[in-house]
């Protein structure tokens, strides 16, 4: 039930938040219970002998089902699974990532755990993602690797991206978390350039309390992923440079099967709470939802919006007043990597329109912590919001 | 004891092995179906997953108790908790390890933009040998950051020697002490003997939480780097780092450290019984010695380890894994596949570790060994010394 009526029943100035409970962009799916103590069953009884599946393999062969890829590799996290990815793909002797500067908050740390300098290059106002134009400005005698990162909504330019790569010569690593289940010109996604990097964080679509994993045609990128991720031995046992242990274990893998079997219901979930907020926004002009492209297979997993020049109050105190209500809603990767002190060598140019684009977006709640109610709750709220900005952009100024 | 199994009934020569199926003999801890259930269905009833949750707070509290020490901080698995452990101290230059130090360790120094400096071992307890580590020291090289010391083997190495070393020198100091969870030095468990202790909760090692890990430290300053390192959640007051990880252990990991943990005593019990029981078992055996934990009062005597001398036994170190292994016991090389000593350019510079890792070996010991096992286990290899020109014979 929406208690508002007067600003000074917003959590922010004293009032009732909206939610006991947080509203988060986390996903947090729960599979089901029984499918995940059946998957268990192998590891308390501890089968998977040498010549058996075990649960991580088997987890490995149905995501490169999913993508239509021939191999899949599966990690720890997905930030340990990009770090290798990045080393055995940069070219020798090169020294500098090209990346978008509008991604993942720790994305120029990854580059740094590997050696690489993060040059960040500019993105495309309508996919916010970067493309063949923004990359190849930031082309080099230098260049070791482009990374390409979908972004929260639909992806880049994917195809023209892997044509840049090859045209220049240049290996192309993608980011894919936020575009695991989705297809680009028809095409899945998994399979675009050297290989694609996906998380199955507990927020992720896939939820493995934690976990990443790699997708490739490349059956030799996959052997050494592998040779790289289990501590990196050579069959003398000789180590390589970078090996790490950044397996997945067992129960995180039995997790992550149970998510799977859950996927075609958790897209129609998705999708009714997609269509939900689509719905109700429809009377909040200033606040435009991006659109998934149902001409392609989409999760409908994110709920992200612009807030346009004419909503009437700033995003940070948007945010402060949703916060203060338990809707966990986050700015949309703002700020961007180069607008953030670094302790490492990054190289950007004018990156004007990622500076901009940086203060337009907001992520609404989402994920299965999310029902009907809830939707309507918020979107209440944020036409509560609209309509007593002053007073309350006012009452913010005085505390 | 029964040392008179015919030759023709060793597997190695009968093609049957003596044992059905594998001894593997690690120390492979599981909870009990039912527990393993109870928990789970707690936690997707709580729908907290990973983000240091209720579990993995509650492990790091019980784990920092038991450790008697200011901080413990749970991480994905001990490699990369040995990453961020230099990259927390700020590490540049090199680092003396100890020449068995296992592949995690050199890994994790090169990820950290380290060099190793092998120190060679003490050949009785095979830990570090503070007097090499010293000479290295001494050297006068400017670039060494510190020492990271491996407790080996349910052993604790000589922590005041090194300890002074570090203070003479203003090194840091840290160790691996993947081997050491529940060694007792000074009537209380070990943890905080350095700036930084990394322990496992691998499920291969005496205290496990599928393949976690925890660091122990007393310096506050240590433990809040560590944690903004690991992640934003549950990173405490926000430090400055120079660059972040992703080293969050995860609910359903610390579920099973706690599980371990509650069930640990009776594991440790039952490792010290059948430690006990190799060790009469081999006594009279010429020829092989088991290595005794030092610098201890109580280990967790997880780890049956065996010198060979050949001249008095009478067949090699691999002749006999060969000839065990045919009767489906699996007797191991000292994980020769994850030390620094497989590289043929560390044995000519290390020769105590290098004659160690050849005469040495690793015997089955853990929840899945029972005392008959060993038994079995002891009069086999009290047998193959008798027949031991034969069955040399038949294994090469």
């Amino acid at each position: 039930m929406f208690n508002k009526s007067d600003i000074h029943d917003l959590a922010v100035f004293g009032g009732t938040a909206l939610f006991a409970t947080p509203r988060s962009t986390s996903n947090l799916v729960r599979p089901d219970i029984d499918t995940f103590l059946s998957h268990s069953k192998l590891i308390l009884e501890r089968k998977g002998g040498p010549n058996e599946c075990s649960l991580v393999e088997l987890l490995e062969q149905e995501l490169a089902s999913l993508h239509k890829t021939s191999h899949c590799v599966a990690f720890s996290n997905g930030f340990w699974g990009l770090a290798l990815a990045m080393k055995c793909l940069a070219l020798p002797g090169k020294t500098e990532i090209v990346m978008p500067s509008l991604t993942y908050r720790r994305m120029a740390d990854i580059a740094a755990w590997v050696k690489l300098v993060p040059h960040f290059c500019e993105v495309d106002a309508h996919t916010l993602g970067a493309n063949a134009a923004t990359v190849e400005r930031c082309i080099n005698k230098d260049t070791a690797l482009l990374l390409a990162v979908h972004p929260i909504v639909n992806c880049c330019e994917v195809d023209s991206l892997a044509d840049l790569a090859q045209r220049r010569n240049l290996p192309l690593l993608v980011d894919a978390v936020e575009s695991a289940y989705e297809t680009y010109r028809g095409k899945k996604i998994g399979s675009f350039g050297n290989a694609e990097c996906f998380s199955m964080h507990a927020s992720k679509l896939i939820n493995g309390f934690e976990g990443g994993y790699l997708t490739t045609n490349d059956p030799e990128l996959a052997e050494k992923l592998v040779r790289m991720r289990d501590l990196g031995l050579l069959d003398d046992g000789c180590p390589i440079p970078y090996g790490i242990d950044a397996t997945m274990n067992k129960v995180h893998a039995a997790m992550a099967l149970s998510g799977l079997s859950d996927l075609p219901a958790q897209i129609e979930r998705n999708r009714h709470r997609y269509e939900t907020y689509r719905d109700m926004m429809n009377s909040l002009p200033c606040l435009s939802l991006l659109t998934f492209d149902e001409a392609e297979q989409c999760s409908y997993k994110n709920i992200v919006v612009r807030l346009s020049p004419e909503w009437p109050l700033t995003r940070e105190d948007t945010l402060r007043v949703l916060h203060g209500e338990r809707v966990i809603a986050r700015p949309y990767y703002s700020p961007a990597l180069h607008q953030k002190r670094a302790a490492y060598p990054t190289i950007a140019g004018n990156l004007s329109l990622t500076e901009s684009l940086a203060e337009q977006f907001m992520l609404l709640p989402c994920g299965y912590f999310v029902d009907d109610e809830d939707t309507a709750l918020i979107v209440s709220l944020l036409h509560f919001m609209q309509d007593h900005a002053d007073p309350i952009t006012k009452q913010l100024r005085q505390q | 004891m029964n040392t008179t199994l015919p030759i023709e009934s060793f597997g190695i020569l009968s093609g049957s092995p003596r044992f059905d199926t594998v001894l593997e003999g690690d120390q492979a801890y599981l909870p009990a179906p039912e527990r393993y259930e109870s928990a789970f269905r707690d936690i997707f009833t709580r729908q907290y997953y990973t983000n240091q949750g209720p579990l993995a707070s509650r492990l790091e509290e019980r784990l920092r108790a038991f450790h008697g020490v200011r901080h413990a901080v749970c991480v994905t698995n001990a490699t990369i908790g040995l990453i961020m452990a230099a990259e927390a101290m700020g590490l540049h230059g090199r680092v003396i390890v100890p020449a068995l130090a296992s592949v995690s360790v050199l890994q994790s120094l090169t990820w950290a933009g380290l060099e190793p400096l092998f120190s060679d071992v003490d050949p009785r307890t095979h830990q570090i040998d503070a007097d090499y580590a010293a000479d290295l020291l001494n050297q006068g090289h400017s670039d060494i950051a510190a020492i990271l010391a491996v407790n080996q083997w349910g052993s604790v190495c000589d922590t005041a020697a090194l300890r002074d070393l570090a203070h003479q020198f203003e090194v840091r100091l840290y160790f691996d002490s993947v081997h050491a969870f529940a060694n007792i030095v000074n009537g209380a468990p070990i943890g905080g003997q350095g700036d930084i202790e990394v322990f496992s909760l691998h499920s291969g090692q005496i205290m496990g939480g599928a393949e976690g890990s925890y660091l122990c430290t007393n310096d506050d300053s240590l433990a809040g780097r560590l944690r903004n390192i690991r992640s934003s959640y549950g990173a405490g007051i926000p430090v400055t780092v120079s660059k972040t990880s992703n080293g969050r252990l995860s609910e359903a990991q610390a579920a099973l450290g706690l599980m371990h943990l509650d069930d640990f005593p009776r594991l440790q019990s039952a490792n010290t019984k059948l430690f006990q029981r190799y060790e009469s078992g081999l006594r009279s055996i010429l020829g092989i010695r088991l290595l005794k934990p030092s610098g201890i009062d109580s280990s967790n005597y997880a780890y049956l380890i065996c010198e060979i001398d050949e001249s008095e036994f009478g067949m090699s170190r691999d002749c006999l894994v060969s000839v065990l292994k045919a009767d489906n016991v699996n007797a191991r090389h000292l994980m020769s596949f994850e030390t620094a000593m497989t590289c043929p350019t560390s044995v000519t510079h290390l020769p105590r570790a290098a004659q160690i890792m050849r005469n040495h070996l690793q015997l089955p010991l853990g929840p899945d060994v029972s005392t008959q096992d060993v038994d079995r286990v002891c009069t086999l290899i009290a047998a193959a010394k008798i027949h031991a020109t034969a069955l040399a014979k038949a294994s090469s």
